[in-house]
């Protein structure tokens, strides 16, 4: 495994870009492939994002000031790419966003790649009634184990808020959960 | 607060459990890198192969790109004489209209000036006290012959002998007559 220091000189030198971003992608494909499916909940979609994502990181490579760490920055791209898949679905099916999140989240029991109980699919009933960014917060801590910290540096938003939006979203999955008991 | 989120975490967890239920293709992850490339490879390379040039078009290129020039600039000074005609063209028209109607603005005041009945006798005496010094004997010839022109318009061949004689044996003659004795 490469560190992310070299693999962003790597990344940014034209001799290595090619060698470098296979690297890169064997590295955080998973993790990121997790993250976007999460949101966008259909695995072909989560593909479509998920290579959208590595495509705009290899074009992008250059601009990224190295503020932050490589794998927030990724983060970054694959949540802003996933919400905007989500809000172009809702503006062609002409429905909220939110309304999107419930059609998908009913659609799971007939996708070939869920295999999730019934309780699972009210949990994701339940998230798909939370806002976006409560959405994102539930993912990244309940499923994905992230800290404060690094959801902070992903999402750019104060370790206070984050905790905030972690305990409303955590209070109206508890509440969505009891009510369909 | 803390307390109250581990609660509703703990519950969530209990019911739920940490795994979503949403599964991949078999070695979906294994080939994932080879779809990026590819994909990668065809958007970068899309434009390149999209547009074609003709065989010999970097051949002569600066000799071409030159006589352009050369013929653009010729145009541009039969140009500029044309654009200077058109400039030239409203302009004069605009200054026919504003002629025309400054002359017509200007008579139609003239007229309505030429009523003598308005002007009071203090008026004139005003005038002739104030440009005693710019009317000289010319100017008083003038307005004498004006004066005997006018007496010559007066018609008296419609004052026909009856009027005389009506006019002769007024009462006016003998009034004037008693004042003098």
């Amino acid at each position: 495994m490469i560190d992310e220091v070299t693999l962003v000189k790597q990344l940014k030198n034209k001799k290595n870009k090619d060698a470098a971003f296979r690297d890169l992608i064997s590295q955080y494909k998973e993790a990121l492939y997790w993250h976007i499916r999460k949101i966008v909940i259909s695995h072909d979609d989560a593909n479509d994002v998920l290579q959208n994502t590595f495509i705009k990181v290899f074009k992008n490579i250059d601009t990224f000031k190295e503020e932050s760490k490589l794998y927030s920055w990724m983060y970054r791209i694959a949540s802003n790419e996933s919400l905007t898949f989500i809000k172009k679905r809702a503006k062609e099916k002409k429905i909220d966003i939110t309304e999107v999140y419930i059609d998908l989240a009913s659609n799971l029991q007939s996708d070939i790649y869920f295999s999730g109980d019934e309780i699972q699919i009210v949990l994701q009933k339940a998230i798909a009634t939370l806002p976006p960014k409560q959405k994102l917060v539930f993912n990244m801590k309940y499923y994905d184990d992230l800290k404060y910290n690094q959801i902070s540096e992903i999402l750019e938003t104060s370790v206070g808020s984050l905790k905030a939006s972690y305990f409303h979203a955590v209070k109206k999955i508890e509440n969505f959960i009891k009510k369909t008991d | 607060m803390n307390e109250d989120k581990l609660n509703s975490e703990n519950f969530i967890y209990q019911k739920v459990g940490k795994e979503s239920g949403f599964t991949v293709s078999l070695n979906y992850f294994e080939e994932i890198e080879n779809d990026f490339s590819i994909r990668l490879f065809q958007d970068e390379n899309i434009k390149k192969k999209s547009f074609e040039i003709p065989s010999d078009y970097f051949d002569n290129l600066e000799g071409k790109i030159t006589r352009k020039i050369e013929l653009k600039q010729r145009k541009e000074k039969l140009i500029s004489f044309k654009k200077l005609a058109l400039k030239i063209i409203p302009i004069s028209a605009a200054a026919s209209i504003i002629l025309f109607i400054g002359v017509n603005s200007f008579n139609y005041n003239k007229t309505n000036l030429i009523d003598f009945s308005s002007i009071t006798n203090n008026e004139i005496e005003n005038w002739l006290m104030n440009n005693s010094n710019s009317i000289n004997d010319e100017d008083i010839n003038s307005l004498i012959y004006d004066v005997n022109s006018l007496d010559d318009d007066l018609e008296f061949t419609y004052i026909d002998n009856l009027k005389i004689e009506d006019y002769i044996y007024t009462d006016y003659d003998l009034i004037i007559i008693n004042e003098l004795y």
